[in-house]
Order: C-alpha cells, then structure tokens, then sequence
C-alpha cells in the first residue's frame, strides 16, 4: 500500500466498455450502463471489497457488444464510489485511479474480464514538461477569456487543487470540445511532456477556432445592433408623433390605400391578397425598398377595373352613321363591326373578336380603330408593338426585381379605367424577338378567347379577366406575323385607295381638318376636283393619304401665310401656285413611261407599302453568255428567269424568233430600280414578254402592264396583292392590264370607276399574255 | 481475489468528517470512520499536523446477492488536520467505539 513498486504487476478485473467519453486518473465520470454484459461486470465489481472496475473505451460507439479488440489498448482502473440501480439501467459514479493496459483477456461471458498491467504513473520533471506546463496554463487562461469552456472552470482553484501537471491536463481535455479519439492519444501517452504536447496542440486549435468563431459572431452581432438601434429610434419617434397627434406620411399613406380597398368592389381572391399585402406593408418601414414596391403594388391593384365596364352602345344605325363619318368605303371592315355589334345585341356574353386590319401604311388603320371604339361607345387604348422585344413588356416582371413594371396590356387597361376597352396592338408584324423571350408568344395568351379570361400578369401575379377587352391589331403585311398568332385573329385587309377615292377622301375628311388647323376661314382657300386629281397624281405616290394630308397641310399653311401677310381675297388653287407652293412635281417611280425600244415591259409589284410598276428590262448581248440577271433579284424571282427564258427558247420557232440568235447572243434582264430587293414569282410573265420582246426586235405596247406567274409549261398562275397592283397600274396611267385568269374574282374587290376605266385581260396562257402585249408578234404558228 | 495495491495516497477517494475538542491533556480528534476495519487505518503525527488515511473495504459482501443502491464510498480516504499546537507523536492513543475513531493527543507542555 505504500510502495510503487507494484506497478507492472499484473491483475484481473472486471472492465466495462465506455462510449463516446474517456475516464482519466482522478476524475470522476458519471455512467449510465444498461447492456447486460456491462451491468454484469459492475456486479461483479460490487462484489469485491474495494468495488474496482476497469473501464476501456470503446473504438467505435455504435458497436452494442464489442469484442475485445473493439476497445482500446489502453484504459483506466476506477473505483465505483456509488451506484443507483433504476430499472434496468445502473447509474454509477467512477473516480479514476490508475492507467491500465490490456494484457489478456480472461473472460468474455457473461462478462468480461482482462488481465491489465498498471501503467507507471507519470511525475517526470524537466525544463520541457515545466515550459509545455505553463504554455499550457497560458492557453487555458486564453481560453477562458475567450469565454467558452464548457463550464466555467477556475483556474486558480483548477492549479491549486491538482498540483500535478497531467492531472491538470486530463481535467482540460474533459472540459474542451475535444474528440474521443484525441482523448485517447492523451490517455496513452507515456510520459508528462508527451501528454503536457498534446494538450497544448489541442488547445491552441481550439483558441484558434473559437477566435474565428467569434470574429463571425461578432460582426453578426455589430450588424444586428445597428438595425436594432434604428428600429427603437424609428418606435420612439412614432410614440413621440402619436402622442403629438400626428401621423407620419407613410402611416397616413397606409390608412388611405385601407380606406379604398373598403371603398373598392373587388373580387375575394383579390381583396384577399390585397389585404395581405396591405398588412405586410403597414409593419415596414418606409425606408426599406420594398416599401416602395409593395405601395406601388397594392395601388395598382386598387387602380385595376376588376368590375368596372362600359355599356356597349348596340344602335346599329348609329354605329353606321359614325363609321361613315369617319372612314370613306372601306365596305367590309365597316360590315364586320356592324354584324358584331348584331351579335352582340342578340348574345351579350358573345366573346368580343379579335380583329387585325392589315394594308399600306396611311390607308387609315388606326383611326378606324377609334372610330370602332366611337361607335360602340367603348373606351379606346392604344399600344404599339413595333420593335418590343422582351416578353416581360407584355407580361410585366416579377416583383422581386428593383423597378418591376406590369405589362403594357395591364396598364393600359389600368389607363382606360374599364375591363373592357377597345386595345388596339399597333404594328403587330413588327414585333421583335431575342433571348429576353417571345413577345409573340406572349400575345398569343393575350389573343386567345379561352385563355385571356384567366390572364397573369408577372407583376400582379392575379389572374386578370381579359375576355371583355376588344382587340383590334394592326400590321402592314401578315409574313412577319407567326402562324399561330395570326391563327387567333380575324384579318381584314385594307388594300389603299384609288385616285377617285383619294379625291373623295381629301374632298370630305382632309381639307376641312387641314385649313382649320392652318387657321384658315371656310371660303379662304378653294381646291378644284382637278387641282386635287393633280396634287394626288404628281405630288403623291402612295396607297394610303398620308402624303396627300401633309401636301394639303402645307398649302393650307402657305395660303395662311398670304393672309396673314395682309393678303384678303379669298384664294382658289390653280395648277401653277400648286407647283408654286410645293414644289415642281415629283415624278415618282412606276410613272407609265413611253417605250421607244423594245425588251422594256411593265410589271406590277406588291409592296408593304401597296402597289407597284416595275419596268423590266431585257437586252440582248453580242456574245453568247448564260442569262444575267441584275437588280437585287430574290432566289424565286430568278428561278422565275430562268423558266421565261427556257419557255421562249423552246416556243422559238412558234414565236418567229431566229434561233441562230438565240444560240450566239447572251442575255441580259434587269429589274430597276437597283437598290431595291426584289423577290417572288409574279414576275414570270413580264419577264416572258420583255425576252420575247427583245429577241423579236418587237415593241411592247405601252399602255399595257402585266402580271402574273409563268411555268415551264407556259401555263399562267394566279398571284396575290391583285388590288393594290390593279391600283398601282391605274396610278401610273395604265389603260389595260393583263391578269391571270385565276384572279378574275378578286377584280369584284376594285371600285366601280376603276373597273369601267380599265381594261382586264384574263389569261390562262402565255401565248395570250403575248398577244394583248406585242400585237406585231406571230404568235399563230 | 488478491490484487496489488496502488500508490494511493496521492488520490483523495473520500475524507472522514471529523470533530476536534480541546481537553486536559491535548486535543480529541473525532472521526467519522464506519465500516473501516481497523488494521486498514492509519495515523501519522509530524509536527502540528496529524494524517487520518486508510481504505474503506465493503466487508458484507460474502452475505449479499445483488446490489440495488451504493452511496458509501468504499476507497481510498486520507484526512490532514492541523492543530494549533504541536504535537507530541509519542503519546498518541486510539480508541475504536461505534464506528467513530477516538484519536486522543497530548500537546508539549
């Protein structure tokens, strides 16, 4: 008992396998046991009179039985000082003696017992383990400032009470954060300096971590303190206000978007989400950016006509009279409108169409939209589409991002106040697309009768009734508009006006407005029929008026101008002052020319802008090359060449054309003006002529245009844009034209006066074409 | 079972309470020492300091079967008193009555 001497003497006692933790010499660890191995050897221990256990701990904590070798080599021998039995689990309290060291293995069932080896204690002495010792109690001290050890130990009493180096080692290891398996590396080490190292490592990671943590608590900290400040200065100013018996802005703000959402008829999901809104935004503060955006929302929500229609006016007499006021012919549009507003009478749940007028720029898309709204009584919103190319312009954007904005169609009908307006989508063919998305896409959900009832705007993120609204888009050709889309719209086609109507139009709707505007009294200015057939004729070239207009407005504001110079005598517009105040007279392209050679032949074309005439021109060349062809001529409008050409070539002989001439001389057509694209297969037959023309030497008859598709076969094939080509011809002074045969019914579309005018030639077959083109030509044989 | 035993006096188990009166002779030094065999009991004087140390044994142990609830320590115990006066290690006397160790010592003068 009193010697050390013993200690590699060799004993037997019963162990019990520790989880997750280590016992140390001297410290006393509270344990729970419940497996009955364990519960067996703490028996076995309370049988002896000095109540000793050995206590190893185990590699792994999730083994329920292990085997000797699941424990470490080295443990600990403890003594139970007490021990409470519950149940089946036994709660002791061991108190560490002496290291010990596995030797053999004695017994395993039913419980185990080791033969262990006491390890020497550890007590050596040096400069080292006396440095390695206050390092270590310097990084305690650290440590403990750092605030963080597991409890709150004293480290005064910590080295008084335990004078022994290692003894205040293994009591640190138990009070920090360290692992079960660095545990055991300090258990087992051999001598003080090894152990005295290996605490000091594990402390200084540990000062080390505990500094960066709480660098980053800190500066969490410092953050949260600053808006807290704000936050109780922010509470004491609006106790100070109310007290005052005032109410800051943004308070008062908040009671008036309440007052009106109680004013306000909405529908319950909305009212729902407005109220919601409405709560979050009064626990804000005005200063925080979303305040902004939340107000903004719940405004606009207030602001939508959720319920809010106009009454449709269904006087279809009245209708008439408005559109006949407005709008010169335009017969079919006109008819259109009036059978809806018959069906709307019948039917009041009739789903409002979608109509899409689709003409030359001028012709008076726009306006008629308005008188549309007019007629019906509805409200009239108007929004151009040209050159959009973000979908989220349309649909709006998602409120999450800084600045977001409702679509264009949800605040236009914010605009007009009433679910039902009449929308009118400007320069639907001009719609872009990019990698922001497909606005056209997104029109298609706006178009559709079935899917607009339920439309989501990105921003209002509620569905949005879209069924009442009248859609009126407008385009100058229906190519760029995509098939799906224009599946959804009704198209009206609005082809531009002939000279008769133009004078008609200037005579009932422009001059008034145009002489008014200048400031001009009734009576001040006159305009003779044939001045105005001049002013149109040499001044303008175009299908809708818009020129014409602008020309009018001008004289209107010259002739001011006399008056206004001291001039009194009422004015009336002679020919020379039309010259005198615009200018001398454009000669536009497609002016009929007078043909002096022959391969000169009139074409017809259709452009964006209405009709055309196009001269095309054939020459032969002395030597023989393959045909050429010039003037931006599209891929078809070539191949269209090449099939008049081949036509000629094998009808030689039947044309009386010398084939020897044929064979030697190259050709040569081009289409003027130069710079302009060309493309499209209307151009077969001229270009048939303009060959046949120039290899016969013959002249083409130059009151005549021409158009029409050609094939191999000689065949003619009908061709689209017949009005406004018909129109075109009769602008440059054509007397006959020359139509495929398949045409002849759209001839019914043109008016009456042109109709008597013009002679139509309805050919099937080129040889037809020829004949009314080149009389000379022999076409019989 | 034989078992060696340790270099203990390093590890304090458990102390005896202990009552210390004043008397004619010297000092009674009372401890609180039940359940200790007397041979396990030591005493040591040095100068003015007497050491109580020893180890208590569970000595029932033959007789039970299972234990249900242990609160006595049964360990190592070492108990160091210091009295005003020196003592005197000749005269040192014990006595060992209803488990209190009776420790009686006799001061110099």
């Amino acid at each position: 008992m009193d010697s050390t001497t013993e200690s590699t003497d060799t004993a037997t006692y019963p162990v019990f396998p520790l989880k997750n933790s280590v016992a140390f010499p001297n410290m006393i660890l509270p344990i729970a046991a419940g497996r009955a191995a364990s519960i067996a050897s703490i028996e076995a221990a309370l049988a002896t009179e000095d109540k000793q256990i050995a206590v190893f701990t185990q590699r792994d904590s999730s083994i329920d039985e292990p085997a000797p070798e699941d424990l470490y080599d080295i443990g600990t021998l403890c003594v139970i000082k007490h021990m409470h039995r519950q149940e089946q689990v036994i709660q002791i309290m061991v108190q560490g003696i002496r290291r010990i060291e596995r030797v053999a293995v004695e017994q395993t069932s039913p419980h185990r017992v080791f033969r262990v080896r006491v390890l020497p204690e550890l007590d050596e002495t040096g400069p080292q383990v006396e440095a390695l010792h206050r390092t270590m109690l310097d990084l305690t001290a650290q440590l403990l400032s750092l605030g963080s050890l597991e409890s709150k130990i004293n480290l005064d009493q910590l080295v008084a009470e335990l004078e022994r180096p290692i003894q205040q080692a293994y009591v640190l290891s138990s009070f920090t954060s360290i692992d079960v398996e660095k545990q055991i590396r300090l258990l087992s080490a051999n001598s003080q300096q090894e152990a005295l190292q290996l605490v000091v490592d594990f402390l200084t990671h540990e000062i080390q971590v505990l500094e960066v943590q709480k660098q980053i608590s800190s500066s969490i900290k410092s953050k949260m303190n600053k808006e807290q400040h704000e936050m109780m200065l922010r509470q004491q100013l609006r106790e100070i206000q109310s007290q005052l018996g005032e109410t800051s802005p943004e308070q008062a703000e908040v009671a008036e978007l309440r007052r009106r959402l109680e004013e306000a008829t909405l529908p319950d999901l909305v009212r729902k989400e407005v109220e919601k809104e409405l709560s979050r935004l009064e626990r804000m503060s005005a200063n925080s950016p979303e305040y902004q955006t939340s107000r903004s929302y719940v405004d606009l929500v207030l602001e939508l006509p959720w319920q809010e229609t106009t009454e449709d006016n269904l006087d279809l007499a009245r209708a008439r009279e408005i559109l006949d006021e407005d709008h010169f012919d335009l017969k079919e549009v006109k008819d259109r409108i009036i059978e809806h507003l018959a069906v709307m009478k019948l039917n009041p749940s009739a789903k409002a169409p979608i109509l899409c007028f689709v003409g030359p720029p001028g012709v008076g898309k726009t306006s008629l939209g308005q008188s549309i709204a007019r007629a019906l009584g509805r409200v009239f919103e108007r929004m151009s589409l040209g050159g959009l190319h973000d979908e989220a312009e349309l649909r709006g954007h998602r409120r999450t991002y800084i600045g977001a904005m409702p679509g264009r169609v949800i605040r236009a009908i914010r605009r007009g106040g009433v679910k039902n307006p009449l929308l009118m989508l400007d320069e639907i063919d001009k719609l872009g697309r990019d990698y922001r998305g497909d606005p056209a896409s997104a029109l298609m959900e706006i178009l559709d009768p079935s899917q607009n009832v339920e439309f989501q705007d990105n921003y209002l993120d509620l569905p949005f009734d879209l069924s009442g609204v009248f859609f009126i888009a407008t385009a100058n050709t229906l190519d760029t508009i995509p098939g799906p889309l224009l599946d959804r719209i009704e198209v009206l086609r609005l082809a531009g006006y002939s000279e008769l109507e133009k004078r008609e139009i200037a005579r009932r709707y422009i001059l008034d407005r145009r002489t008014q505007e200048a400031g001009l009294k009734p009576g001040q200015l006159t305009i003779g029929d044939s001045e105005l057939d001049y002013i149109i004729q040499n001044h303008t070239r175009e299908a809708g008026v818009r020129s014409l207009e602008r020309a009018l407005g001008r004289i209107a504001r010259k002739v001011a101008t006399r008056f206004a110079e001291g001039h009194t005598e009422p004015v009336t517009l002679t020919v020379e002052m039309t010259d005198e105040l615009l200018g001398p007279p454009r000669m536009p392209r497609g002016e009929r020319r007078k043909l002096s050679t022959s391969g000169i032949v009139a074409g017809l074309a259709w452009t964006e802008a209405g009709g055309e005439v196009l001269y095309v021109e054939a020459l032969l060349l002395p030597e023989g090359r393959e045909l050429m062809l010039t003037g931006q001529l599209g891929s078809v409008m070539q191949e269209s060449a090449r099939a008049a050409q081949s036509y000629i070539w094998s009808q030689a002989q039947q044309l009386g054309i010398d084939k020897e001439k044929i064979g030697k001389s190259g050709v040569h057509i081009h289409v003027p003006a130069g710079a302009t694209p060309k493309d499209g297969p209307s151009a077969g037959v001229t270009m048939a002529t303009a060959l046949a023309s120039a290899y016969s030497g013959l002249k083409v008859r130059d009151d005549t245009a021409m158009t029409g598709e050609i094939t191999l076969s000689g065949l003619v094939l009908p061709i689209g844009g017949l009005k406004e080509k018909v129109l075109a011809a009769h602008r440059a002074g054509f007397k006959r034209v020359i139509l495929p045969k398949a045409n002849e019914a759209d001839l019914k579309e043109l008016p009456e006066h042109i109709r008597e005018e013009m002679e139509f030639i309805l050919a099937e077959h080129i040889s037809e074409v020829l004949a009314a083109a080149i009389p000379e030509l022999n076409t019989s044989q | 079972m034989k078992r060696p035993s340790f270099d203990l006096y390093r590890r304090i188990g458990w102390q005896p309470r202990v009552d210390v009166y004043r008397c004619n002779e010297g000092w009674l030094v009372k401890a609180e020492l039940a359940g200790v065999t007397i041979q396990d009991i030591r005493i040591e004087v040095s100068g003015n300091s007497l050491i109580i140390e020893g180890q208590r044994k569970d000595w029932c142990v033959p007789d039970t079967t299972e234990s249900l609830s242990m609160e006595i320590t049964y360990d190592w115990f070492q108990r160091a008193i210091q009295l005003p006066d020196v003592i005197l290690a000749e005269d040192v006397r014990t006595d060992y009555r209803e488990g209190m160790l009776l420790i009686y010592l006799s001061n110099k003068s």
